[in-house]
Protein backbone atom coordinates (compact mmCIF):
# COMPACT_ATOMS: atom_id res chain seq x y z
CA UNK A 1 0.00 0.00 0.00
CA UNK A 2 2.91 2.14 0.18
CA UNK A 3 4.50 2.41 -2.87
CA UNK A 4 3.25 5.06 -5.49
CA UNK A 5 3.70 4.55 -9.09
CA UNK A 6 2.87 6.90 -11.81
CA UNK A 7 -0.10 5.67 -14.42
CA UNK A 8 0.12 6.36 -17.87
CA UNK A 9 -2.59 6.51 -20.28
CA UNK A 10 -5.51 6.90 -17.20
CA UNK A 11 -8.95 5.31 -17.80
CA UNK A 12 -11.38 5.22 -15.37
CA UNK A 13 -12.67 1.63 -14.59
CA UNK A 14 -15.29 2.32 -12.31
CA UNK A 15 -17.18 5.46 -11.04
CA UNK A 16 -19.55 5.16 -8.33
CA UNK A 17 -21.08 7.21 -5.44
CA UNK A 18 -19.98 5.95 -1.89
CA UNK A 19 -22.26 6.61 1.18
CA UNK A 20 -20.14 6.78 4.42
CA UNK A 21 -22.08 7.99 7.63
CA UNK A 22 -24.44 9.44 5.83
CA UNK A 23 -22.17 11.57 3.34
CA UNK A 24 -21.51 11.29 -0.32
CA UNK A 25 -18.14 10.71 -2.01
CA UNK A 26 -17.56 10.17 -5.65
CA UNK A 27 -14.93 7.61 -5.97
CA UNK A 28 -13.21 6.66 -9.39
CA UNK A 29 -11.29 3.39 -9.59
CA UNK A 30 -8.16 3.02 -12.14
CA UNK A 31 -6.56 0.11 -13.18
CA UNK A 32 -3.22 -0.12 -14.88
CA UNK A 33 -0.97 -3.57 -14.74
CA UNK A 34 -0.15 -4.22 -11.27
CA UNK A 35 -1.43 -0.89 -9.69
CA UNK A 36 -5.11 0.16 -8.43
CA UNK A 37 -5.46 3.61 -7.82
CA UNK A 38 -8.64 4.55 -5.87
CA UNK A 39 -9.73 8.69 -6.04
CA UNK A 40 -11.84 9.70 -4.01
CA UNK A 41 -12.46 13.45 -3.97
CA UNK A 42 -8.54 15.14 -3.86
CA UNK A 43 -7.38 12.27 -2.20
CA UNK A 44 -5.68 9.60 -4.36
CA UNK A 45 -4.42 5.87 -2.80
CA UNK A 46 -2.41 3.74 -5.03
CA UNK A 47 -2.20 0.21 -4.22
CA UNK A 48 0.53 -1.79 -5.77
CA UNK A 49 1.53 -5.41 -4.83
CA UNK A 50 4.98 -6.82 -4.77
CA UNK A 51 4.76 -8.20 -1.58
CA UNK A 52 5.11 -11.78 -1.03
CA UNK A 53 2.41 -14.44 -0.72
CA UNK A 54 2.21 -13.81 3.14
CA UNK A 55 2.61 -10.61 4.79
CA UNK A 56 3.80 -11.42 8.47
CA UNK A 57 1.20 -10.11 10.69
CA UNK A 58 3.34 -9.20 14.45
CA UNK A 59 5.41 -11.50 15.46
CA UNK A 60 4.97 -14.43 17.23
CA UNK A 61 6.61 -15.98 20.35
CA UNK A 62 8.67 -19.20 19.98
CA UNK A 63 6.48 -21.78 18.79
CA UNK A 64 8.27 -24.33 21.26
CA UNK A 65 8.23 -22.53 24.24
CA UNK A 66 4.46 -20.91 23.65
CA UNK A 67 3.07 -19.98 26.74
CA UNK A 68 0.71 -17.42 25.65
CA UNK A 69 -0.91 -16.61 22.39
CA UNK A 70 -1.03 -12.87 21.37
CA UNK A 71 -3.33 -10.96 18.94
CA UNK A 72 -2.05 -11.12 15.20
CA UNK A 73 -3.57 -7.38 14.35
CA UNK A 74 -6.15 -5.15 16.33
CA UNK A 75 -9.83 -5.45 16.43
CA UNK A 76 -12.36 -6.41 18.63
CA UNK A 77 -13.21 -10.12 20.01
CA UNK A 78 -16.37 -11.05 18.34
CA UNK A 79 -16.30 -14.99 19.32
CA UNK A 80 -14.84 -17.19 22.21
CA UNK A 81 -14.74 -20.81 21.85
CA UNK A 82 -12.50 -21.88 24.47
CA UNK A 83 -12.99 -21.77 28.37
CA UNK A 84 -10.35 -22.10 30.90
CA UNK A 85 -8.81 -24.64 31.75
CA UNK A 86 -9.28 -26.78 28.38
CA UNK A 87 -6.88 -28.33 26.47
CA UNK A 88 -6.79 -27.24 22.67
CA UNK A 89 -5.06 -28.99 19.79
CA UNK A 90 -3.00 -27.95 16.42
CA UNK A 91 -5.04 -25.49 14.44
CA UNK A 92 -8.31 -25.64 16.82
CA UNK A 93 -10.67 -22.26 16.13
CA UNK A 94 -9.97 -20.58 19.43
CA UNK A 95 -11.58 -16.67 18.94
CA UNK A 96 -12.77 -14.17 16.06
CA UNK A 97 -11.23 -10.88 15.64
CA UNK A 98 -13.24 -8.80 13.92
CA UNK A 99 -10.93 -6.64 12.37
CA UNK A 100 -10.61 -4.68 9.27
CA UNK A 101 -13.95 -5.06 8.56
CA UNK A 102 -13.26 -8.94 8.54
CA UNK A 103 -13.78 -11.88 10.66
CA UNK A 104 -10.41 -13.48 11.48
CA UNK A 105 -10.45 -16.96 12.77
CA UNK A 106 -7.82 -17.15 15.25
CA UNK A 107 -6.57 -20.86 15.63
CA UNK A 108 -3.82 -22.44 17.42
CA UNK A 109 -0.55 -23.03 16.43
CA UNK A 110 0.14 -25.56 19.17
CA UNK A 111 -1.06 -27.94 21.42
CA UNK A 112 -1.24 -26.79 25.27
CA UNK A 113 -3.59 -26.05 28.21
CA UNK A 114 -5.56 -22.80 28.85
CA UNK A 115 -4.38 -21.44 31.93
CA UNK A 116 -6.46 -18.20 31.82
CA UNK A 117 -8.54 -16.24 28.29
CA UNK A 118 -7.82 -12.91 29.26
CA UNK A 119 -10.43 -11.23 27.14
CA UNK A 120 -13.93 -11.52 27.14
CA UNK A 121 -16.53 -10.61 24.04
CA UNK A 122 -16.49 -6.96 22.56
CA UNK A 123 -13.14 -6.40 24.14
CA UNK A 124 -10.88 -4.38 21.92
CA UNK A 125 -7.68 -5.46 21.37
CA UNK A 126 -4.05 -4.46 20.15
CA UNK A 127 -1.69 -5.92 17.72
CA UNK A 128 0.34 -7.87 20.06
CA UNK A 129 -1.95 -7.81 23.10
CA UNK A 130 -2.06 -11.23 24.78
CA UNK A 131 -5.08 -13.11 24.50
CA UNK A 132 -4.63 -16.61 26.28
CA UNK A 133 -2.32 -17.25 28.87
CA UNK A 134 -1.27 -20.73 28.25
CA UNK A 135 0.37 -23.39 30.72
CA UNK B 1 -13.01 -22.17 -11.77
CA UNK B 2 -15.42 -25.03 -10.11
CA UNK B 3 -18.15 -24.16 -8.82
CA UNK B 4 -20.21 -26.37 -6.49
CA UNK B 5 -23.73 -26.20 -6.50
CA UNK B 6 -26.12 -27.01 -2.95
CA UNK B 7 -29.54 -26.90 -2.74
CA UNK B 8 -29.35 -25.77 1.38
CA UNK B 9 -26.28 -25.25 3.26
CA UNK B 10 -25.61 -23.63 6.65
CA UNK B 11 -24.06 -21.01 5.04
CA UNK B 12 -21.88 -21.16 1.87
CA UNK B 13 -18.29 -19.37 3.62
CA UNK B 14 -18.84 -22.14 6.36
CA UNK B 15 -19.11 -24.62 3.50
CA UNK B 16 -16.45 -23.45 1.24
CA UNK B 17 -13.44 -23.48 4.66
CA UNK B 18 -14.66 -26.94 5.03
CA UNK B 19 -13.89 -27.67 1.62
CA UNK B 20 -10.81 -25.61 1.52
CA UNK B 21 -9.60 -27.57 4.89
CA UNK B 22 -10.55 -30.55 2.60
CA UNK B 23 -8.31 -29.58 -0.19
CA UNK B 24 -9.68 -27.73 -2.52
CA UNK B 25 -8.25 -25.13 -4.38
CA UNK B 26 -8.58 -21.19 -4.66
CA UNK B 27 -11.40 -20.29 -6.64
CA UNK B 28 -13.61 -22.87 -6.19
CA UNK B 29 -16.83 -21.30 -5.53
CA UNK B 30 -19.34 -22.62 -3.38
CA UNK B 31 -22.81 -21.78 -4.31
CA UNK B 32 -26.23 -22.37 -2.19
CA UNK B 33 -29.82 -22.01 -3.30
CA UNK B 34 -30.20 -21.28 0.47
CA UNK B 35 -28.80 -20.62 3.63
CA UNK B 36 -30.02 -22.23 7.02
CA UNK B 37 -27.73 -19.87 8.75
CA UNK B 38 -26.24 -16.89 6.88
CA UNK B 39 -24.29 -14.50 8.80
CA UNK B 40 -22.75 -11.10 7.95
CA UNK B 41 -20.60 -9.08 10.43
CA UNK B 42 -20.06 -10.05 13.97
CA UNK B 43 -22.35 -13.44 13.63
CA UNK B 44 -25.59 -11.06 12.10
CA UNK B 45 -27.60 -12.80 10.46
CA UNK B 46 -28.09 -12.59 6.46
CA UNK B 47 -31.76 -13.40 5.30
CA UNK B 48 -31.25 -15.69 2.93
CA UNK B 49 -34.17 -17.79 1.46
CA UNK B 50 -34.70 -19.34 -1.63
CA UNK B 51 -34.46 -16.55 -4.91
CA UNK B 52 -31.35 -15.22 -3.79
CA UNK B 53 -28.03 -15.67 -4.89
CA UNK B 54 -25.52 -16.65 -2.17
CA UNK B 55 -21.81 -17.87 -2.74
CA UNK B 56 -18.43 -18.20 -1.55
CA UNK B 57 -15.29 -18.31 -3.36
CA UNK B 58 -11.97 -19.54 -1.50
CA UNK B 59 -9.49 -16.89 -2.19
CA UNK B 60 -5.68 -17.35 -2.85
CA UNK B 61 -3.00 -16.62 -0.17
CA UNK B 62 -3.07 -13.00 0.78
CA UNK B 63 -1.75 -10.46 3.25
CA UNK B 64 -4.31 -9.09 5.32
CA UNK B 65 -3.87 -5.65 3.76
CA UNK B 66 -4.28 -7.06 0.29
CA UNK B 67 -7.08 -9.01 1.82
CA UNK B 68 -9.58 -5.84 2.70
CA UNK B 69 -8.84 -4.14 -0.95
CA UNK B 70 -10.06 -7.18 -2.16
CA UNK B 71 -13.24 -7.21 0.09
CA UNK B 72 -13.82 -3.37 -0.99
CA UNK B 73 -13.09 -3.40 -4.47
CA UNK B 74 -15.65 -6.53 -4.18
CA UNK B 75 -18.33 -4.53 -3.39
CA UNK B 76 -17.13 -2.27 -6.51
CA UNK B 77 -17.15 -4.97 -8.46
CA UNK B 78 -20.83 -6.08 -7.34
CA UNK B 79 -22.15 -2.45 -7.92
CA UNK B 80 -20.74 -2.42 -11.28
CA UNK B 81 -22.45 -5.65 -12.66
CA UNK B 82 -25.54 -4.64 -11.25
CA UNK B 83 -25.13 -1.22 -12.90
CA UNK B 84 -24.35 -2.00 -16.39
CA UNK B 85 -26.64 -5.56 -16.17
CA UNK B 86 -29.88 -3.76 -15.02
CA UNK B 87 -29.37 -0.35 -15.25
CA UNK B 88 -29.92 0.52 -11.86
CA UNK B 89 -27.48 3.13 -9.75
CA UNK B 90 -26.17 0.91 -6.23
CA UNK B 91 -24.45 2.85 -3.89
CA UNK B 92 -21.89 1.33 -1.74
CA UNK B 93 -21.57 1.28 2.07
CA UNK B 94 -17.99 1.10 2.73
CA UNK B 95 -16.84 -1.97 2.92
CA UNK B 96 -19.17 -4.36 3.44
CA UNK B 97 -22.88 -3.31 1.87
CA UNK B 98 -24.57 -2.23 -1.54
CA UNK B 99 -27.55 -0.09 -1.80
CA UNK B 100 -29.99 0.60 -4.02
CA UNK B 101 -32.28 3.72 -2.84
CA UNK B 102 -30.89 3.37 0.41
CA UNK B 103 -31.71 -0.14 0.84
CA UNK B 104 -29.45 -2.96 1.29
CA UNK B 105 -29.15 -5.75 -1.14
CA UNK B 106 -25.64 -7.21 -1.25
CA UNK B 107 -23.60 -8.10 1.98
CA UNK B 108 -20.37 -9.06 1.60
CA UNK B 109 -17.74 -10.51 4.25
CA UNK B 110 -14.35 -11.75 4.28
CA UNK B 111 -13.35 -14.98 6.91
CA UNK B 112 -9.53 -15.52 7.46
CA UNK B 113 -8.33 -17.93 9.62
CA UNK B 114 -5.13 -17.12 10.92
CA UNK B 115 -2.62 -18.87 13.07
CA UNK B 116 0.41 -17.45 14.46
CA UNK B 117 1.59 -14.54 12.17
CA UNK B 118 -0.10 -15.87 8.94
CA UNK B 119 -3.28 -16.16 7.51
CA UNK B 120 -3.96 -19.82 6.42
CA UNK B 121 -7.03 -19.65 4.49
CA UNK B 122 -10.05 -16.80 3.18
CA UNK B 123 -12.80 -17.30 1.92
CA UNK B 124 -15.01 -14.60 0.67
CA UNK B 125 -18.86 -14.78 1.32
CA UNK B 126 -21.39 -12.77 -1.17
CA UNK B 127 -25.15 -12.53 -0.75
CA UNK B 128 -27.21 -10.72 -3.34
CA UNK B 129 -30.94 -10.26 -3.01
CA UNK B 130 -31.98 -11.22 -6.19
CA UNK B 131 -35.30 -13.00 -6.64
CA UNK B 132 -36.86 -12.02 -3.58
CA UNK B 133 -40.07 -10.34 -3.33
CA UNK B 134 -40.99 -9.99 -0.26
CA UNK B 135 -39.16 -9.31 3.14
CA UNK B 136 -40.29 -10.34 6.81
CA UNK B 137 -41.50 -6.82 8.58
CA UNK B 138 -38.23 -6.33 10.52
CA UNK B 139 -36.16 -5.87 7.22
CA UNK B 140 -38.22 -4.78 4.73
CA UNK B 141 -37.94 -1.06 5.54
CA UNK B 142 -34.03 -1.42 5.26
CA UNK B 143 -33.69 -4.58 2.31
CA UNK B 144 -34.53 -4.74 -1.06
CA UNK B 145 -33.78 -7.41 -4.24
CA UNK B 146 -32.72 -6.20 -7.32
CA UNK B 147 -35.94 -7.90 -8.96
CA UNK B 148 -37.94 -5.12 -6.78
CA UNK B 149 -35.46 -2.55 -7.93
CA UNK B 150 -35.53 -3.72 -11.77
CA UNK B 151 -38.70 -5.07 -11.76
CA UNK B 152 -37.76 -8.10 -13.83
CA UNK B 153 -36.76 -11.79 -12.80
CA UNK B 154 -32.90 -12.13 -12.50
CA UNK B 155 -30.68 -15.04 -13.99
CA UNK B 156 -28.58 -15.99 -10.71
CA UNK B 157 -26.07 -17.99 -13.06
CA UNK B 158 -25.48 -15.15 -15.57
CA UNK B 159 -25.06 -12.67 -12.93
CA UNK B 160 -23.08 -15.20 -10.98
CA UNK B 161 -20.72 -15.73 -13.93
CA UNK B 162 -20.05 -12.29 -14.46
CA UNK B 163 -18.79 -10.82 -10.71
CA UNK B 164 -17.06 -14.34 -10.63
CA UNK B 165 -14.94 -12.81 -14.07
CA UNK B 166 -14.89 -9.35 -12.33
CA UNK B 167 -13.38 -10.56 -9.05
CA UNK B 168 -10.88 -12.82 -10.41
CA UNK B 169 -9.50 -9.98 -13.09
CA UNK B 170 -9.18 -7.85 -10.01
CA UNK B 171 -7.60 -10.38 -8.03
CA UNK B 172 -5.25 -10.81 -10.85
CA UNK B 173 -4.85 -7.24 -10.99
CA UNK B 174 -3.63 -6.81 -7.17
CA UNK B 175 -1.08 -9.80 -7.67
CA UNK B 176 0.33 -9.27 -11.08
Amino acid sequence: MDNVAKIKNDRIDMELNIKIKNKEYNVKILEEGSIVKVIVGKNEYVFNSDKKEETLLSQSTSKSLQKEIKASLAGTISEIFIKDGGTIKVGQKLLTLSAMKMENEIASESKGKIKKILVNKNDTVKAGDILIALE
Amino acid sequence: MEIRHFKSVSSTSDKAKELANAGYIPWTTIVAEEQTDGHGRKGEAWFSPKGGLYFSVILPKNSIDDLQTITILAAFKVAKTIKESFGLEPMIKLPNDVLINDKKFCGILTENIIIGDKVKLSVIGIGINTNIDKFPESLKDIATSVKIEANREIDNQILLNKILEELKNQFNTINQ
